[in-house]
Formats: structure tokens, C-alpha cells, sequence
């Protein structure tokens, strides 16, 4: 079948095949391997076969260039973007029945386009994970092993378009929830610099953090998306502007030769040889395309763990207060006072780790300990700002591997959050500095993909665009595809 | 006392705050848990931040904001739909009693 939206979109074009043949063909995939995999939590199987029936009545009866620009292309969104006439769980039970009366701004500007939403992928609760376990529907399964994890928080999307359930998905990065499970499922992921994509109808965790972004095979993919659905939005006030659709796509990064920068703390580093081996590869690649290579400094990155582990808790503890079981979401039938309904509530329907970082955050920001720990993480949080700011001035782009290992086993850190939060050793920097940063696949080891993680300036998509497609124009990692087992582990 | 009570009563009191009610036997592991974050934590501490202003916010341009106009509130049928707890009788959120005297 098709691997990009840019081959179907060719097909439907040349009516090499239909919108129906091609969504009931995904929804095939989907209901053969799900079982397995778990990467949806719902499939709107009616609605997308409807919407596909429009699609051909429309391309039958309008000229092509009067068309939708994505008329009739699937996509899976996570399920954190609100959506009518389904529901959005956000991975929670304080959710699950929750149907939102309104679309997420990326959902419908998506849909406007004329794409076909096919379900609502799998995540870690309330996008607070990095393994995709949390989920109270259940974890999900990594398409290459089915004894691994694919990541989090966004893990569904991102095995959803690496078992072929749909070529495109969103996903959300709060602090690598694109990046990390692209790199663990062989996929690639953008999460651009904060503001690009609305956040309006995303149900909010970290609110200086949490951006939206998408997960494809191909980066020119994902820079269609970007063309169709970023830019300004009058429901969030942080969205800016947007080059016009296209803009982004088409741009060209020019004869301006790039640099990528390396961090001095790679050298301290003590990576699996094969990731060391990857970046390596990676980097002779971009070498061989004429990019040059300089050294960079980011001495303040070693605290981007400890400082987002203040950050994050502590807006997520104010943005899950409004979940109290009164006005909508979860109630526990077992209060006698207001007070035992609101503590009743929330501790029958959060799960461990969200409960962990709403006592985390709430500590953080309450009296007494607000200056040690809030307080001084957000300077910090300014010191990793400025030392990208000075990074960039030198070099275009700056290369890490996205994760320290490759996909760890189902259940291997569920007992550990620490060792959890270190797979996101990478991606953090750029999330706290609300950079644009993408992974996309860069080899191999022991069956398991293995993700490189290039990060630009604020609003340098196009440096990672084009340097994300031109990588793929030399190498074929993200073409491979995996052998699902399909046995319910 | 010793400083696993101790972490255990600001963990306890957190709890109050956040109302979340931590049951007698995750207390050990929510504590254990806690202290080894914490500890994570505290190399912020090591970090000369004298002179630094905080990171609030990334900055949002005031010409992104919009109109503060007041938009017609939604039909009380579409909030019906969203939540079920919305009394039919008055359109009130009905919640149990407020102030408990028997507790």
C-alpha cells in the first residue's frame, strides 16, 4: 500500500484508486492488527466510510484543482484533541466518557482540507508518560516488538503509522512525546516551536510546554500538514504566523551551505555502540550532503531534566484542578460532602503517575518551597534558552540522538519513574527552550529502530524540513516497515 | 522524628492541598518515590542563577489578541450533552451538600 500522503494523494488524483477503497482499506489494517498492537482507543469506522463516499462524490463532480487540498487523505489524532461526536478520553478514566460539544483547531482545520479521521490513538493518561503504560484503556504495544513499549505520551500515533494503520497521526510534545516514541517506533516527528500549532481543544497538561505536532513516514508529510493547519488562531493567544500554505513545503533552504552543531556533552556520554554508531552514520551523511559540523556548547541542557520535572508538575497540578467531578468528566458515587466528592473523585479516576505529578507540582508551588524549586527552575529554564540562543548563532541546526536507548521493555520502568524520566534526556532542552525539533529513523539495533534528533531556531522549521527530507532522499531507515507478530502478547 | 516520617507528613499535607487522598498502603512507595524526585530535583540547587529572571512565558505578541468581545453563551441543550450532572429541573450543577455538619 501507499507509504506517503503525497503517493495517495497521486492515486486519488489519477482514480488509481477511490477514497473508499482506500479508508476501507486502513480500516482493515486497523482491525487485523489492533488486537494485537492496542494503538487505537476508539475507530470511527462509520463516519470515515461516509466521509470517503463524500470524497468521491466530490472528486466525480468538481474539477481537481476546486477540490479539498487533502480531500479524501486519512489521519489518526491522538486522543487528547477534542472532537465531536466522539469521544476524547485523553487516556484517562476521569474522561472516558467525556464527548466534547467542539473540534480541536488543528482537527478542523484539518478536516476543512478535506482529510478523513479514521479514530483516536492510544496515550499515556493526560499525556504523562513515556511509554504509553499509564493509559487507563491500556498499554500499547511497539509494532517492532511487541514485548516493548513504543514510547509516550503520544505512543499510539506513532505505532499507528509504523504498523500502517494510517500514514499520517497527531500527536502532542510536552517534553518529547512526539520525538521519543517516533525514535522508539522507526517513524518520523516534528513538534514545532511553540505557538506554530493551536492548542485550542488540546486538553491542556503543561500550558508553556504542550505543542502539537505530527508523526509520518516521510517529513514531506508532515510539512503538508504543517501547511494546512498551523498559523494564527484566535481561540490561542500564543499561535503566530505561519508562511501561507505551501510556504514551508516548497521553500527551499537555498545555497546557503547549514551547520549542524554537536553538544560538548556527547562526549561525556556512554551511549549503546550502535546508537553512537547511528549518530556517527548520521552525522557522515549530512557531511557527504555539504553540511559542516562544529562543536557547540549548552552547559546548562545537563538540568533540563531535573528543571522540567518542576515546570511540568507544577502547571499540570493548576491545569487538573478543574477536574473535581462537578461540572463534567468523572464522579465518585461514593461522597457524602462536596469536599469527599472533589478527594473521592480524583483519586478514583487518576492514575499513579498523574496523581505523582499533581503531589510533585503542588508541592513545588506551595509555600515554603516555591522559591527553591519553582522559582529556581524556571531561571534555569532561562539559562537553557540562552545557551541555545548562543548556540544558534554559530550553527543552523544541533544533532543528538533522540533517546539514550532504543525502546526498553513493557513493565521494565513502570516501577521507577527516575529511570523513565531520563529517556527524555534529549528532547527536554528543546521543549524548555520552545524550539522546533524533529526525529526521523537513522538505523537499527537488535530489531529496535533508532531515532536522530535534529532541533532549529524559533520558527526554523524549514532547516529541519528540508534537512529531514534530504536525509531521507540518502537513506532508506525509514522506509523499513515491521513484521508484526500478530499474537496478543 | 525521623525523615521518612517527615517526608511521609509533607506528603500527607500535599495531599490535602491537591485533594488527593494517598491510602495507608501506597503511602511507602508514594514517599520512597517522592524522596528520590526530590533528590533528582535538587541539583537545581547547584546552579548560580544569581542575576537570572525567571522564564515565565514565551512571549505573546498583543497583536494576536483578539477582540475582548462576549461571545453568546452556549445552549444549555449543547452543555446538557457535555454533562450529565446539570439538574434538569433548574439547570443547576447539582453537587452533594457544601457544609457537613456531622463531620
Amino acid at each position: 500500500m501507499y507509504k506517503t500522503l503525497s503517493e495517495i494523494k497521486q492515486a486519488l488524483e489519477s482514480k488509481a484508486v477511490s477514497s473508499l477503497e482506500l479508508i476501507t482499506h486502513y480500516l482493515g489494517v486497523i482491525q487485523q492488527l489492533n488486537p494485537s498492537l492496542n494503538a487505537m482507543i476508539s475507530v470511527h469506522e462509520q463516519a470515515a466510510i461516509e466521509a470517503a463516499k463524500q470524497c468521491d462524490q466530490l472528486r466525480a463532480s468538481r474539477s481537481a484543482d476546486t477540490l479539498p487540498a487533502l480531500c479524501g487523505l486519512p489521519i489518526i489524532h491522538k486522543d487528547i484533541f477534542c472532537t465531536v461526536q466522539s469521544k476524547t478520553t485523553c487516556g484517562s478514566q476521569m474522561l472516558a466518557n467525556f464527548e466534547p460539544h467542539y473540534d480541536a483547531t488543528i482537527v478542523s482545520r484539518l478536516r476543512q482540507a478535506g482529510m478523513i479521521q479514521l479514530g483516536n490513538a492510544n496515550m499515556d493518561e493526560f499525556a504523562m508518560g513515556s511509554s504509553n503504560e499509564t493509559s487507563f484503556f491500556g498499554p500499547c504495544y511497539n509494532p517492532w516488538s511487541l514485548s516493548h513499549v513504543p514510547g509516550g505520551s503520544s505512543g499510539g500515533s506513532a505505532a499507528a503509522v509504523s504498523a500502517g494503520f494510517s500514514p499520517v497521526a497527531s500527536g502532542t510534545d510536552t517534553g518529547g512525546s512526539i520525538r521519543q516514541p517516533a525514535a522508539f517506533c522507526g517513524v518520523t516527528g516534528l513538534k514545532p516551536t511553540y505557538g506554530t500549532l493551536s492548542r485550542y481543544g488540546m486538553v491542556a497538561f503543561a500550558s508553556t510546554l504542550d505543542q502539537a505536532g505530527y508523526f509520518a513516514n516521510d517529513m514531506r508529510d508532515i510539512a503538508l500538514l504543517l501547511d494546512h493547519s498551523a498559523g494564527q488562531d484566535p481561540n490561542d493567544s500564543t499561535t503566530r504566523n505561519y508562511p501561507e500554505p505551501n510556504g514551508i513545503a516548497a521553500e527551499q533552504v537555498g545555497d546557503k551551505p547549514l551547520t549542524i552543531g554537536v553538544p560538548a556533552f556527547m562526549s561525556d556520554h556512554s551511549l549503546p555502540a550502535a546508537i553512537s554508531h547511528a549518530f556517527d552514520e548520521t552525522l557522515a551523511v549530512f557531511k557527504r550532503l555539504g553540511y559542516s559540523v562544529q562543536t557547540v556548547e549548552l552547559p546548562h541542557s545537563q538540568y533540563a531534566v531535573p528543571t522540567y520535572y518542576v515546570i511540568a508538575p507544577a502547571e499540570c497540578s493548576s491545569n487538573l484542578a478543574r477536574y473535581d467531578g462537578v461540572k463534567y468528566g468523572f464522579r465518585s458515587s461514593n461522597s457524602h460532602n462536596l469536599e469527599s466528592l472533589y478527594v473521592n473523585t480524583r483519586t478514583e479516576a487518576f492514575g499513579e503517575e498523574v496523581k505523582r505529578r499533581i503531589l510533585l507540582g503542588t508541592f513545588a508551588l506551595s509555600s515554603g518551597y516555591y522559591d527553591a524549586y519553582y522559582e529556581q527552575a524556571s531561571k534555569v529554564r532561562t539559562l537553557i534558552k540562552r545557551d541555545f540562543e548562543q548556540a544558534f548563532n554559530n550553527v543552523d541546526l544541533i544533532l543528538t540522538p533522540t533517546t539514550p536507548s532504543t525502546a526498553f521493555k513493557v513493565g521494565e520502568k513502570t516501577s521507577d519513574p527516575i529511570a523513565m524520566y531520563q529517556s527524555d534526556l534529549y528532547t527536554l532542552p528543546a521543549s524548555l527552550a520552545g524550539l522546533p525539533a524533529a526525529s526521523f529513523p537513522a538505523g537499527f539495533s537488535e530489531g529496535l529502530p533508532i531515532g536522530m534528533h535534529l532541533a532549529a531556531n524559533r520558527c526554523m522549521e524549514r532547516y529541519l524540513i528540508q534537512s529531514v527530507a534530504r536525509f531521507q532522499q540518502e537513506t532508506d531507515w525509514h522506509l523499513k516497515q515491521p513484521n508484526i507478530e500478530r499474537d496478543t502478547p | 522524628m525521623s525523615q521518612s516520617k517527615k517526608d511521609e507528613q509533607k506528603l500527607l499535607y500535599t495531599s490535602t492541598l491537591c485533594k488527593l487522598d494517598i491510602q495507608q498502603e501506597d503511602r511507602s512507595s508514594h514517599v520512597n518515590n517522592f524522596e528520590k524526585i526530590l533528590s533528582m530535583i535538587d541539583q537545581l540547587s547547584e546552579v548560580d542563577t544569581s542575576g537570572v529572571e525567571s522564564y515565565r512565558q514565551i512571549t505573546i505578541p498583543l497583536s494576536s489578541l483578539r477582540q475582548d468581545d462576549a461571545p453568546t453563551s452556549l445552549p444549555i441543550d449543547t452543555l446538557k450533552q457535555v454533562s450529565p450532572y446539570l439538574c434538569e429541573s433548574n439547570n443547576l450543577f447539582e453537587v452533594p451538600i457544601v457544609i457537613d455538619e456531622t463531620s
